[in-house]
């Protein structure tokens, strides 16, 4: 008994259960646009938070197989900074929250 | 889909053809709660159409906030880029109540229009909208579920002279 327990045990640790809630796996930020990655199901909603915490953008993708991607456009004002993001399922619940760093372009000068 | 003008459930009469050559025929009503969007080149304004279903938002029950709160998140554009982001609530509690059908439009060509862009801005050319029950709260712990706009809202786009 002692064993079997043992074994649901590290596979529940192991494998954790599958939960199609979305969720944002990886930001980027790359050539004044930003780019988010997750898993989920169906149609999500993700809004992008500014400095102040207001809405920046609000847009939905559509996970395909389990994974979504979407490149934002770029927006025109952003500040160097960490800006929040947030990925619900389309009625707004089961909330996954991210951070994306904004950087400055870095700019190369040619001294001849 | 019809004029926003003109209704606000749309009646779809679907036939299917079986293997047997018998065919079925079912009627269904599509219930509408929609937004479209104008662009008035004389002013460089847009306004917005609400099309409100009374029974499928309040169940035919007076207007009230804590059922259904509408809100307009818009974007405006200029070539492509994100230059401005609003919320605007859609004061909506007299049309609503007010309404003789269980539904009915404010039409953006109207009077009752909500004006969304007011040329504040110069260069925009491009503007998403979507419809949402309640506002986005960066501090609340859900976001508004979105009733009427997919992908990048309802978009509209003009040329500027």
């Amino acid at each position: 008994m002692k064993r079997m327990l043992l074994v649901i045990c590290s596979i529940l640790l192991f494998f954790p259960i599958y939960v199609s809630a979305a969720t944002i796996t990886e930001t980027s930020y790359k050539n004044g646009r930003i780019t988010i990655k997750g898993t989920g199901e169906g149609e999500l909603q993700l809004v992008l938070f500014g400095l102040d915490n207001n809405p920046l953008y609000l847009t939905t993708v559509t996970a395909e197989d389990g994974e979504f991607s979407i490149t934002l456009p770029e927006i025109v004002g952003l500040e160097p900074g960490t800006y929040t993001i947030k990925v619900a399922d389309y009625d707004g619940k089961n909330v996954s929250i991210k951070t994306v760093e904004v950087k400055l372009n870095k700019r190369s000068i040619n001294f001849r | 889909m019809p004029p926003l003008s003109e209704e606000a459930t749309t009646t779809v009469t679907l036939t299917l053809e079986l293997n047997d050559n018998t065919t079925i025929t079912k009627t269904i009503n599509i219930i509408r709660t929609a937004i479209e969007l104008t662009y008035f080149e004389e002013t460089n304004t847009v306004k917005a159409g609400y099309v409100a279903h009374k029974a499928y938002l309040y169940n035919n029950q007076p207007h009230n906030d804590e059922i259904f709160d509408a809100y307009l998140q818009v974007m405006l554009y200029r070539d492509n880029k994100v230059v401005e982001y609003k919320q605007i609530q859609i004061d909506d509690e007299d049309f609503i109540n007010n309404l003789e059908e269980d539904s009915g439009a404010m039409e953006s060509f109207s009077d009752k229009g909500i004006e969304i862009f007011k040329g504040e801005i110069e260069g925009v050319n491009k503007i998403s909208v979507f419809l949402t029950n309640g506002p986005i709260d960066f501090n609340s712990d859900v976001l508004p579920s979105i009733e009427f706009g997919i992908g990048s809202g309802v978009t509209l786009e003009w040329v500027n002279d």
